[in-house]
């Protein structure tokens, strides 16, 4: 199969690229790993109360479905289904399971998105244990409660509205707490920060603050943050927001059983009282950070931006990479809303079409510019910002591509991370001890870790760990810890699909 | 019973019937492995080779690999990304 732009990500951001590509003439094709084209969007289902009456429902699977039925008019093709595990310079792309296994195209626009950040919590393995995305998958999507009685776990904008989503559905959670103090959770640990960071949410945002419960948004939040030390609990829809309660162990044998709770001051110290509740299912929210281990195989650099949410390729106005013939759109550059990624679907797609040839100067410039200003209209009439300071990591990047500016990193410190024996790598099944171990004995790359204890060299190849390990690093005061090199495979494949 | 009602009736409701370790289990058209079995109560997926721990569906969009099971003698699927389809055998691959 030969096309002229392969794209990879079939959510917002890719559909629209490949939407603007198709209708200059080129052709197209969008890869995604999901059997339905939609990326995220699939999941939401939330009301907009700013909207006029009639337009307030916020429909995902909708607009998902308007942007594949964009594309098919305009001529391009949707590939759903496809694992691209490599990606080769000139371009080629290899797919599993096919029947195609691979493709070529002239131009490539990376469009993976985000994952989820990983917040290791002792018993994290178990069965009924998940991340917040997926709860609103199992949700919005497939109609399936979580479990019976869900914990939520982690307090910020986003787990707090699918806990809304989830209530609006009939699902019973028994309460929201923090992640356990410490290295891993960060700031998401700390109730004084927590509480910071959803003030500031709830008053950029008053539609998502009337979405979360105006009786705890607004201005109580603040009142809050002044008197954290003698408010223990907030309500919303009735689920106990437990400000000063983290989660320490999730326990139970074959599956989710119960959660045991522990109090926490407000600068995210334990206390000595604890408590268990029933619960079979706990959801961890731990914040999203840009996917990009196909952008770094296709052999792009990165750049470590915590204010567009970890670690994103270093690209142009353009949102070309380093690497000619690569450009990139959606969150993968930076954890923000679904609008804000289909526009810069249209500015990667016009990249490819002036790299192509097909628009000329005068009017790519124009073209670009025009698509440049909706990223930023969409940015800035967003029901709300996923990461505060969103503009500022853009600049830094900006300043980057141009040279002007040395790469940095945030050291943070969190001194303690948790017992011994709990599992940091879930494909290899490797402790906290082992990973310790590793620094111990000389570790100062994720390479170093890998080799010695297997960790990011499972399954999930390091998308889930890695992130986790940098944490750690960070925790002891190696700031520098160098990424590992995410090879090929990108996902496992069968010998008999190579 | 964790299937909630459908309040977008964009499911179209058919029941196709799918077989986990030789279980029959009712499913909904068009969903994936992994929400079948969670609807049908079942969680464990698959044990580590490593240690023997149970695991099930975590990330529930394909990055994590940990809901993966042998799929018609296919191993190693993904079950949050496999749709149903009837008559379809999954199997438990201790991984």
């Amino acid at each position: 199969m030969k096309f002229d732009v392969a794209i990879v990500g079939a959510g917002p951001a890719g559909l629209t690229a490949a939407t603007c590509v198709a209708r200059s003439g080129l052709s197209v094709v969008v890869l995604d790993e999901y059997y339905r084209p939609g990326g995220r969007l699939l999941g939401q289902i939330y009301e907009d109360r700013r909207k006029p009456a009639g337009q307030r429902e916020w429909n995902g699977q909708a607009f998902a479905a308007a942007l594949e039925a964009q594309l098919r008019e305009a001529g391009g093709r949707i590939l759903p289904g496809q694992t691209v595990w490599d990606i080769e310079a000139g371009w080629t792309l290899h797919l599993a399971p096919g029947p195609d296994r691979e493709l070529t195209a002239r131009a490539v626009i990376i469009a993976t998105g985000a994952m989820e950040r990983a917040v290791p919590v002792p018993g994290w393995t178990l069965p009924g244990v998940m991340t917040i995305g997926a709860a609103q998958v199992l949700t919005n999507v497939h109609n399936i409660a979580p479990g019976e009685r869900v914990l939520v776990v982690g307090m910020d904008a986003l787990s707090l509205s699918i806990t809304g989503e989830m209530i609006a559905a009939g699902v019973e959670v028994v309460g929201v707490v923090l992640p356990p103090p410490g290295a891993f959770a960060g700031d998401l640990g700390v109730p004084k920060e927590v509480i910071g960071e959803l003030s500031r949410a709830a008053a950029l945002a008053p539609n998502l603050a009337l979405r979360l419960g105006g009786h705890v948004f607004g201005g109580a939040l603040r009142g809050v943050a002044a008197h954290l030390a003698r408010v223990e609990v907030l309500r919303a829809w009735g689920v106990p927001l437990r400000l000063r309660t983290s989660v320490i162990e999730i326990i139970g044998r074959e599956r989710v059983e119960a959660a045991v709770l522990c109090r926490v001051d407000a600068s995210g110290r334990l206390g000595d009282k604890s408590d268990t509740v029933s619960v079979d299912a706990v959801c961890i929210s731990g914040g999203l950070s840009p996917l990009s281990d196909l952008v770094r195989i296709a052999g792009a650099p990165v750049v470590e931006v915590p204010q567009l949410g970890g670690i994103v390729p270093v690209h142009g106005p353009r949102l070309e990479t380093r690497v000619p013939g690569l450009f990139l759109a959606g969150n993968v550059i930076g954890v923000e809303g679904a609008a804000v990624a289909a526009a810069q679907g249209s500015v990667a797609a016009i990249g490819a079409m002036r790299y192509l040839g097909v628009i000329q100067n005068d009017e790519a410039e124009r073209a670009l510019a025009e698509a440049q200003n909706d990223v930023v209209r969409a940015r800035r009439s967003q029901a709300f910002q996923f990461l505060p300071k969103v503009e500022e990591g853009h600049r830094y990047v900006d300043a980057i591509w141009r040279d002007e500016r040395p790469l940095r990193s945030t050291p943070i410190s969190f001194g303690l991370v948790g017992p011994p024996a709990l599992t940091v790598c879930r494909c290899e099944g490797v402790s906290l001890a082992e990973v310790l171990g590793a620094f111990d004995d000389g570790a100062t790359a994720v390479a170093g870790v890998k080799k010695r204890t297997r960790a990011c060299m499972g399954r999930c190849q390091g998308r889930v760990c890695e992130d986790v390990l940098l944490r750690l690093a960070l925790s002891r005061g190696q700031p520098n810890l160098l990424r590992h090199r995410p090879r090929v495979p990108a996902r496992p494949v069968r010998m008999s699909e190579f | 019973m964790l299937r909630l009602p459908d309040r977008s009736a964009r499911s179209g409701g058919s029941t196709v019937h799918i077989r986990f370790n030789g279980r029959e289990l009712e499913a909904r058209a068009g969903e994936p492995i992994a929400a079948t079995l969670l609807a049908n109560g079942i969680r464990t997926i698959r044990h580590q080779l490593r240690g023997g721990e149970p695991r099930g569906l975590y990330c529930a969009i394909g990055h994590c690999f940990d809901c993966i099971a042998t799929v018609n003698g296919v191993p190693g699927l993904r079950t949050c990304l496999t749709p149903v389809a009837d008559g379809m055998e999954v199997t438990s691959a201790d991984s």
